[in-house]
């Protein structure tokens, strides 16, 4: 490259650089977790007074993390991390691929790790021996002849060494991931009342824009279960999505179980009582003389209180004349009924209680329960794929960053008279006490190797 | 018997672990130093059967989660995992000269859980975002991490302290080096943990991550607890990437321990009860 000289780049691309921005990205966080975030104008004009809330929305610092300067801070410190790589990436992969074979025998003479034996055997034995120990304990061997000197290079992990980049990586994914989710994808919300329908969603920002659905979702069913304190434990949704009056897809989701459809996400995240209306399931069974057999039919209405209500056809009524208070907000419930098979009876019914009702020839079960809407926080973000995919690599980077090395072995056979001199002797680019056990043990397998008949000088 | 008995059989002896460990580093009889490991052994399975209690008596209560939802219960996790990445230090090292900088932790942790009023200690009924396999493994992988962290920032203490006094002592009288690590030793073990607790605070930044996706279709809020996590996790890569690039190791590295641990605390404590966010360990 033809700029590598110079040193403003060599800055840029330099650690010296990023141990600068990482300390203005902790205290620019810091900031932001102090003052309050995404505040109206009044807030922070009566906590800081007039002079210091204009500083601080100059500054940006009521949304400190989408603010000009944090995004700069972020763009530098990926740009640094491309620099950095690109600058060091190749000088890495000269090291994995360097020819370790041509390493000088002087050179090795003067580690300090080394084991030196000596040996009676002939050249061609030897060389077997050795390559089989080697090749037992699973080393990528390769030996070259260089006149009197048989040299062997063993090695485990080169590729390991790119484990830091493979973090740096995968941090520039992540980023890359919410930047394809911001820019392409949405967070909407959307209530809908159970037995309800909805074509469009409503952005969360402060115009509420609104997004039209490419299907229609429908809520079938809205639930909620309460721990015996009366705190919800859990509530649910089923949800429908319906093209062309078609149900393609259809799931009862719950606050860590959403549905996702076509690229969007619906998440079950709040509910809502609709004032004065209830959900009202009744089943009929009638009983036909004789055969002893039952035929039912099950239907479930949303009603107001205080109206009269007419069952299929016409032939039963009801009203719900008082809803009590039970501690949830509703229930129990008083209710007025009336069919073709006796007189009209007030009844009162406990929330979410079925009750049954013997008329004669018939019985009915009748269940009343509060009507909600479903809160749904609905998603699209097409980069989220991009973001689990750097959190993978990020771990996988930082495993071989932090627990594997490459670990390089050396070992030279040479001819002196009748005897042998073997020079083994090697490194680690990490954790040299764990490779100087390494060493040993491979001392003590060639030792232990009687073909050799070798002696530790 | 309940989790709470076990809970404070477990405070008390922490605490008489570490008394032992101290008099091992005054007295070193090497007795002492087997009473202290036997004492923390101890602890470690009796605050594990509190923390089996207390998750057997959710689910007599009708509730059932795995007891890592609140303050309490992630203090005496935090005490758990402390003394056993502690005693796997031990184990591995054969010193048992570190545990004065470490069971303390240790038992603060638990003490400060026993005691404090700032929180309460009941097992209530989870909210339903709670509710997720994903609170168990951001949990323990987070605390997994700040235990490493402790450990490094106790261990860092030693390191000034020895090398404080270690100077002081070699000018007077050039007596021997004490029992115990050397400080090439201290330093590789507080970079060992530091890297440990690094990889894991990882993984609990992303199990976080992933968990709030799944409950809410956002991974990343900015809401203060996870920007205090961040904020931890850059100090850590800050130090780390100073120590292999700019030579930072020694007192420089111990510093770095100090200076991320108190972030730690902020991240796990601060937030809570000095600044407020969405989280529920408020209590
Ligand atoms: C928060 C962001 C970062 C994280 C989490 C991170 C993580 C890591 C990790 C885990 C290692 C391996 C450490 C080891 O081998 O012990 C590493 C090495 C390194 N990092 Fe980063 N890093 C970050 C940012 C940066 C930046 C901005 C630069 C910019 C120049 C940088 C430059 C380096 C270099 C030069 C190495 C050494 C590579 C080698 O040994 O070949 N890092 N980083």
């Amino acid at each position: 490259m033809k700029f590598k000289e110079n040193p403003i780049v060599d800055y840029f691309s330099s650690v010296r650089f990023a141990l600068l921005l990482l300390p203005l990205l902790v205290v620019g966080s810091i900031v932001g977790t102090i003052i309050p975030q995404d505040q109206p104008i009044g807030v922070y004009l009566e906590k800081y007074g007039q002079t210091n809330a204009i500083i601080l929305e100059i500054l940006g610092l009521s949304k400190t993390y989408s603010s000009l300067w944090f995004k700069a801070l972020l763009v530098l410190l990926c740009l640094n991390l491309v620099a950095c790589s690109l600058h060091r990436i190749p000088q890495v992969l000269k090291v994995i691929k360097k020819d370790n074979l041509n390493t000088d025998i002087a050179k090795l003479m003067r580690s300090e790790d080394k084991v030196l034996f000596s040996s009676n055997t002939d050249m061609k034995s030897a060389e077997t021996a050795v390559y089989e120990i080697l090749r037992q304990k699973n080393w990528l061997v390769r030996s070259r002849d260089n006149a009197d000197v048989l040299l062997f290079f063993a090695e485990k992990g080169a590729w390991s060494r790119l484990g830091p980049y493979l973090v740096h990586i995968s941090i520039l994914i992540i980023i890359l991931g919410a930047l394809v989710g911001s820019y392409f994808g949405f967070k909407a919300f959307v209530m809908v009342p159970e037995g309800g329908a909805t074509t469009e969603v409503y952005q969360r920002n402060d115009a509420q824009t609104k997004i039209p659905l490419p299907f229609t979702l429908r809520c079938d069913v809205f639930d909620i279960e309460y721990y015996a304190n009366g705190m919800p434990k859990e509530y649910r949704s089923d949800l429908v999505a319906l093209e062309n009056e078609k149900e393609v897809a259809n799931k009862r989701i719950t606050v860590n179980a959403p549905l996702t459809y076509s690229g969007l996400t619906f998440y079950q995240s709040s509910y809502q009582p609709i004032q004065n209306q209830y959900t009202v399931e009744m089943t009929k069974k009638t009983v036909t003389k004789g055969n002893n057999q039952a035929s039912g039919s099950k239907q479930k209405v949303y009603v107001e209180a205080r109206e009269k209500h007419a069952w299929q056809d016409n032939l039963v009524r009801f009203e719900i004349v008082e809803t009590g208070e039970d501690g949830h907000g509703h229930g129990p419930y008083k209710i007025w009924f009336d069919d073709e098979l006796g007189v009209p009876a007030h009844l009162v019914l406990e929330d979410q209680k079925p009750l049954i009702i013997e008329r004669g020839g018939a019985s009915y079960e009748i269940m009343i329960k509060q009507r909600f809407a479903t809160g749904l926080q609905v998603v699209k973000d097409p980069g989220v794929w991009l973001v689990y995919l750097g959190f993978g690599l990020m771990l996988l980077g930082l495993y071989v960053a932090f627990f594997m090395s490459h670990r390089r072995l050396w070992i030279s056979i040479q001819e002196k008279g009748a005897t042998l001199t073997i020079i083994l002797t090697g490194s680690s680019n990490k954790n040299q006490d764990g490779f100087s056990k390494t060493l040993e043990d491979i001392a003590t397998g060639l030792l232990n190797e009687k073909t050799l008949k070798l002696r530790r000088l | 018997m309940d989790s709470a008995l076990f809970s404070g059989y477990t405070t008390f002896i922490y605490l008489a672990a570490t008394f032992f460990y101290v008099a091992l580093a005054i007295f070193r009889i090497e007795r002492l130093g087997l009473f202290a490991t036997a004492l923390t052994i101890i602890g470690v399975l009796a605050n594990g059967i509190g923390i089996g209690l207390r998750w057997v008596e959710s689910y007599q209560l009708g509730i059932g989660y795995i007891p890592l939802a609140n303050m309490y219960e992630s203090l005496v996790f935090f005490a758990w995992t402390i003394a056993i990445v502690y005693l796997a230090i031990e184990h591995i090292h054969k010193t048992k000269y570190l545990g004065v900088y470490v069971v303390p932790f240790a038992f603060l942790a638990m003490a400060y859980a026993s005691f404090s009023t700032e929180f309460s200690k009941d097992i209530k009924p989870l909210l339903p975002a709670l509710q997720s396999n994903w609170l168990a493994a951001h949990v323990i992988t987070c605390f997994i991490g700040y235990a490493a962290f402790t450990i490094a920032c106790g261990l860092a203490i030693l390191y000034l302290v020895k090398r404080g006094t270690g100077e002081v002592l070699q000018k007077k009288s050039g007596a021997p080096e004490a029992a115990g690590p050397s400080l090439a030793q201290l330093d590789s073990i507080i970079y060992k943990m530091i890297v440990f607790g690094f990889l894991w605070l990882t993984v609990g930044i992303i199990t976080g991550a992933v968990w709030a996706n799944s409950a809410w279709g956002t991974y990343w809020s900015w809401d203060p607890k996870e920007t205090w996590s961040l904020i931890t996790w850059f100090i850590y890569a800050l130090a780390l990437h100073a120590r292999f690039t700019r030579g930072w190791d020694g007192t420089r590295m111990a510093w770095s321990a100090l200076v991320g641990f108190v972030s730690v605390v902020f991240t796990y404590y601060g937030v809570n009860f000095i600044l407020s966010g969405l989280h529920s360990y408020g209590g």
